[in-house]
């Protein structure tokens, strides 16, 4: 899954270190390349894609078969399950492709300056919160997420438009240990 | 304040040395002879300031009753006509709505107090159910007063508590006596005196006018920075600049088309204009419609200067300390403070008309305060017209007054132009659109309906390359001015310690055209109409300038306070 497609890698992510394995290594010494999330958020991504995609087609599905129920075979009917059947197509192509896009965009690094992160496959972001700015920051884990050891590190500034930020698909320990760091090398207390 | 020697007179903002108060005496008393009676009181008033409770005016039961009953208007008048009509359920329907309102009223205004104990403002309130509201004083930032024309006659006013947090003001007292009023704030400024050691006091005192207009609540005996009045005559012409009257123009299209049928029973305007227009000249039906739509651009001007003057008369801009004041308003006074220190965002406007004229109007926008949808007077005239209008000439003053130390010369920036291929970009959408115009004009005016689109490509693509070429960049020393504007040109800008978050976005289409958005965020929350988020850059610069902006954000610590 390295060999990605280098063309949906993002653009500024010049220096991406795979280092998934060997996290805790990387989280020891001072981060200054860019480092990618968990390969396990993959498989929580095609997962979680999954169940959404099987949910819609069974929305589908029901709605065909109500529509043969009360009209019958017919052209309306033909077009509505060519088109269903696409629907579906993409839907269970994309759950296994998007992740690994996703994948493949995002990425953060934490360094002196502070917490930067890029994520989004066809809409990129590149953001980056001063760690002197930071106002608090939480790691939060869903149920899914809890079965892959994954999680998710939210950081909050008094901004307005960006006033959170999200990093998704981190291994749990790393997130709770970015937060740690995060709060510990924020060196004012009295922010607003 | 029971420290205070009883012959000092008290006032709001005491962070002053007295030596400084006894230099201009003079002025002082005779800016203070309007309201000596209300001193007087607050000599007495001032030494038990600090611990007995406060609660509110007797008279806020009334100022409750009555919102509550406007904000429920519709339900009120239908039961108060179907009780006066004896129909039992009308009855009890009013008093459906009625009692509970007024009980809640009642409890509220029983049951409300407010202390300051150990540099803490506590509010509490409710019997069954208590509410305890502990607001640090070190983090109020304003304490603001509006007085409507009923509060000016009954001498309280309506006094809303800010701190940076949250959409609304932190605690609402209405209403409080003008005199307690300024006890509160005496012991609040007393109080944050004493916590975060008074800033400088150095301030040059020119007491000026003796009118103090904001005399009835008492505020402002002090010598303060005078930095600005606005005469009746640039009101009137902000008036005229301004499009305030037109928004009425679109209200009043809306009733019209809403009542298009019952009014067309009646009168039909086209056959009142038909029957006017029988026997004229072509002549006298151009110069009639001419001299119909000059008036009415007019009326619609007159009504905007209307506006201008209810909002802003006797607007006066004082600066004591690191405090902004503002006051001003015909009937209802607006008075608002705004620490330097929590200006996250300053932004210039000028429309066409402010141009021609030599005008401009200053914005600015600080952390937490009022609400992003709504906003209430005090939140109007202090961040959305924090000066609403001003000399061209005085800008460059007032600018360097809101942020000291900074060195503003519009015209010497090193400004950054977008990307070379923006205009390209945004011509192409105004042909796309013209394409789009003419499809719908032939669809709606056939056949010749496609000239429509003919005729607005040209314009479409001239505004494209102005709007292109009007968009710049700066980032010089600790700030970031971005500027835009075809006809109304805005020129915002930020500071390294007020910046939050940095980011640079694409879009697929910005990354077609090898571009990407910088965006600034700051904690002015508020409707800002010109954010920093600046399109349109090329992807090299708008990366160079993210970590540009990234290193010397990280290095300034942010300042709120």
């Amino acid at each position: 899954m390295n060999e990605e497609d280098p063309a949906i890698n993002p653009p500024a992510a010049e220096t991406v270190a795979n280092s998934s394995s060997d996290a805790a290594v990387a989280i020891a010494e001072p981060v200054t390349t860019f480092e990618r999330i968990d390969r396990r958020s993959i498989a929580l991504g095609r997962i979680s894609s999954l169940i959404f995609a099987i949910v819609i087609s069974i929305g589908i599905l029901i709605g065909l078969l109500a529509m043969l129920v009360s009209s019958g075979l017919g052209t309306l009917l033909g077009v509505t399950t060519g088109v269903g059947a696409i629907v579906i197509v993409l839907l269970f192509a994309s759950a296994f492709a998007w992740p690994v896009w996703e994948y493949n965009c995002t990425s953060w690094r934490l360094n002196e300056t502070g917490l930067e992160i890029h994520h989004g496959v066809f809409w990129q972001h590149r953001i980056s919160v001063p760690v002197a700015r930071v106002q608090h920051a939480d790691v939060s884990q869903g149920p899914l997420q809890r079965r892959f050891e994954l999680g998710k590190l939210t950081v909050h500034t008094a901004g307005t438009q960006n006033a959170s930020v999200e990093l998704n698909g981190i291994a749990h320990d790393v997130a709770v240990d970015l937060r740690n760091r995060i709060v510990s090398q924020r060196r004012s207390s009295d922010v607003v | 304040m029971s420290s205070e020697p009883p012959s000092r007179k008290p006032n709001p903002f005491a962070e002053q040395p007295i030596t400084s108060q006894s230099k201009d005496g003079m002025d002082r008393s005779a800016m203070n002879s309007e309201q000596e009676p209300v001193v007087a009181t607050l000599a007495g008033a001032s030494d038990d300031s600090l611990q007995t409770l406060g609660r509110l005016h007797p008279i806020s039961l009334a100022f409750d009753v009555i919102t509550h009953v406007r904000s429920l208007i519709v339900p009120a008048v239908i039961a108060v006509y179907s009780a006066a009509k004896g129909s039992v359920g009308g009855l009890m329907l009013a008093g459906f709505i009625f009692i509970p309102t007024l009980i809640h009223s009642i409890i509220r205004y029983l049951s409300l107090r407010y202390r300051i104990e150990d540099s803490e403002l506590i509010v509490t309130e409710g019997i069954f159910f208590q509410r305890n509201r502990t607001v640090p004083v070190s983090r109020i930032q304003n304490i603001n007063l509006v007085q409507n024309v009923l509060h000016r006659i009954l001498k309280v006013a309506e006094v809303r508590i800010e701190t940076a947090s949250g959409t609304e003001p932190e605690a609402t007292l209405r209403v409080l006596s003008v005199v307690e009023v300024e006890r509160l704030r005496n012991s609040i400024f007393h109080h944050r005196k004493q916590v975060q050691q008074a800033t400088s006091s150095t301030d040059e005192i020119e007491s000026e006018d003796s009118d103090n207009s904001m005399a009835a609540i008492g505020q402002d005996a002090r010598p303060a920075n005078l930095l600005l009045t606005i005469p009746w005559s640039q009101l009137a012409r902000a008036g005229i600049a301004s499009n305030k009257g037109s928004l009425l123009l679109g209200v009043l299209i809306g009733i019209y088309f809403q009542f298009d049928e019952q009014i067309n029973s009646q009168f039909d305007l086209e056959k009142f204009i038909r029957s006017i227009s029988e026997g004229a000249s072509t002549a006298t039906i151009v110069s009639v419609t001419t001299v119909a739509f000059l008036s009415i651009f007019l009326f619609f001007r007159l009504l905007g200067m209307g506006w201008y003057f209810l909002r802003f008369a006797d607007y006066r801009l004082e600066r004591s300390g690191e405090d902004f004041r503002i006051s001003c308003g015909l009937f209802t006074k607006v008075s608002a403070s705004v620490p330097r220190k929590r200006i996250q965002f300053i932004s210039i406007h000028r429309n066409l008309f402010m141009r021609w004229m030599k005008l401009a109007s200053i914005r600015i926008e600080t952390a937490g305060g009022a609400g992003r949808g709504q906003e209430d007077a005090t939140k109007t005239v202090s961040s959305r017209w924090f000066i609403p209008v001003l000399r061209e000439s005085d800008v460059t003053r007032l600018i360097e007054e809101l942020r000291p130390g900074l060195n503003w010369d519009e015209q010497a920036f090193d400004w950054q132009p977008i990307s070379p291929k923006a205009a390209a970009r945004l011509s192409r959408v105004g042909i796309l659109t013209s394409i789009l115009i003419a499809a719908a004009g032939t669809y709606l005016f056939w056949p010749w309906g496609w000239a429509i689109g003919l005729l607005a490509a040209p314009l479409l693509v001239m505004l494209a390359i102005k709007r292109s070429r009007s968009r710049k960049y700066a980032r010089a020393g600790n700030v970031i001015v971005y500027r835009s504007g075809v006809f109304t040109k805005k020129t915002s800008m930020t500071f390294f310690e007020k910046i939050q978050t940095v980011s640079v976005d694409a879009s697929p289409f910005d990354r077609r055209w090898d571009m990407a958005t910088l965006c600034v965020d700051t904690a002015a929350a508020g409707p800002a109409d010109h954010r920093l988020h600046i399109r349109y850059l090329t992807t090299e610069f708008a990366e160079l300038e993210f970590d540009a902006i990234v290193q010397e954000a990280a290095d300034q610590l942010p300042v709120f306070n």
